[in-house]
């Protein structure tokens, strides 16, 4: 419910189209099929030439934020017990020592790299960031982390239908997350959170970590690593934290140099 | 905004071009992530139906576990690691790291050197309970504090105040 209270600088509602932000990227054709298109800026005046920052494969250097051995000692590897694998997360296992699974840190390491740089592109065009996770060892932190970079979390109960049926819910028009981030999508040993199925239902994407047990197919992101540790936890949190802060720097830096260039063109 | 609420269909950025191209959304009502989406789309699209791959999973097994199932074997209280302790070796590593060291200085194989690596563990964690042990003696051997005095409560209920050397009379209730 943290994500309702809305905070005045992102109160405009994508449907009432007010009080937003001026966009850093136009002109957007969309993609006949079979065509791939990346939104650039205004091509038609030289004075404005923002970097394409979709066309750089690396833009906010999230690759460098971590390595595979942090993610050793965040003991991220250690999985559950053979007996709870959810079968689709087979590709993400490197093995079974003694019963015990072994996630592939390789694999995790790539899309934890990919999943970072989606939420530093979402943070960078000041789309709303909500963090869930509904384990109560590790809830303290999320909120903080989502507190730091003055984003939202929900850290509670998920009363359902809060995002399919927000308007209702908290009676008025809401502006909906544009990133769910999911600390932990389960909300038991053996049930899915609430809002991974309502986050897919509303077109919002999810970034989450998948332990050995959880479903990662609705997930749009899934990074495998364990979800439990709170040393673990408490990587995740610090890395989403550079990335989201990396992307608002880069955000502070455009809006200024698009100020500082915008007199000329009227002149 | 116009959406389609079947999350078992596709994926949300198939669903979301879908709409486009029908003229439901249009181009100004695209979600913040689409762009972002198409020029880094995931390794795996995120439909529901994904199928789980089918084959077995591997075991995790090293060539000196056999060497580890006889150390605890011959050793059943070896002491428990502390996971706290990041980088500390457990007792059977150290045994492992113990085999293998005698196993190159002499020449023999990890088998053969496993006798005497155990016996060299063996004395090393003797000497540290033995260490261990003295440490909480001398805990223990602390020189004793100093003897409590007898309270004197023989004449509490007399009329004259009690002595300044005694202890204070209790409260009376």
């Amino acid at each position: 419910m943290h994500f309702f209270i809305n905070q005045v600088r992102k109160c405009g509602c994508r449907l009432l189209k007010i009080g937003r932000n001026p966009p850093l990227y136009r002109n957007y054709s969309i993609p006949k099929a079979g065509v791939n298109s990346i939104g650039s800026v205004d091509q038609s005046n030289e004075n404005i030439q923002l970097p394409k920052v979709l066309e750089h494969p690396d833009y906010f250097e999230v690759a460098k934020l971590f390595t595979i051995s942090d993610l050793f000692n965040a003991r991220v590897h250690l999985g559950h017990r053979e007996g709870s694998l959810d079968e689709r997360m087979k590709p993400y296992i490197f093995g079974s020592r003694l019963g015990h699974l072994i996630i592939d840190l390789d694999k995790t390491s790539e899309l934890l790299t990919a999943a970072l740089n989606f939420t530093a592109h979402v943070a960078y065009r000041d789309g709303i960031i909500l963090f869930i996770s509904q384990n109560p060892q590790n809830s303290f932190m999320v909120e903080k982390l989502a507190k730091e970079v003055s984003e939202f979390a929900h850290t509670r109960y998920w009363r359902l239908g809060m995002l399919t049926n927000s308007t209702m819910m908290f009676g008025a028009m809401t502006r909906l997350p544009d990133l769910i981030i999911a600390l932990n999508t389960l909300t038991t040993v053996l049930d899915e959170h609430l809002a991974i199925k309502e986050a897919a239902k509303m077109g919002i994407p999810v970034v989450g970590i998948v332990d050995t047990n959880c479903n990662p197919n609705l997930i749009t992101y899934p990074i495998p690593g364990n979800d439990d540790t709170p040393v673990a936890v408490n990587l995740y949190c610090s890395l989403f934290k550079a990335a989201i802060l990396k992307g608002k720097q880069k955000r502070k830096e455009h809006q200024k140099y698009l100020a500082d260039t915008e007199p000329t063109i009227s002149s | 905004m116009a959406h389609s609420r079947l999350e078992r269909i596709g994926t949300i950025y198939t669903r979301v071009t879908g709409l486009i191209r029908s003229g439901a959304m249009s181009l100004e009502d695209r979600p913040l992530w689409y762009e972002i989406y198409q020029a880094f789309p995931p390794a795996t699209p995120p439909r529901y139906d994904n199928p789980a791959p089918k084959g077995e999973i591997r075991k995790i097994f090293f060539p000196e576990d056999t060497l580890r199932a006889k150390f605890y074997q011959k050793l059943p209280s070896a002491p428990a690691t502390s996971l706290n302790e990041d980088g500390r070796p457990s007792a059977c590593q150290n045994f492992l790291d113990n085999c293998r060291r005698i196993a190159d200085s002499k020449g023999v194989s990890l088998e053969q050197a496993f006798d005497e690596a155990l016996a060299t563990t063996k004395e090393a964690l003797i000497a540290s309970r033995s260490e261990a042990r003295s440490k909480s003696e001398v805990r223990t051997s602390r020189a004793p504090k100093t003897p409590k005095q007898p309270a004197d409560i023989g004449g509490i209920f007399s009329e004259q105040p009690p002595s300044a050397d005694s202890t204070p009379p209790p409260k009376s209730t």
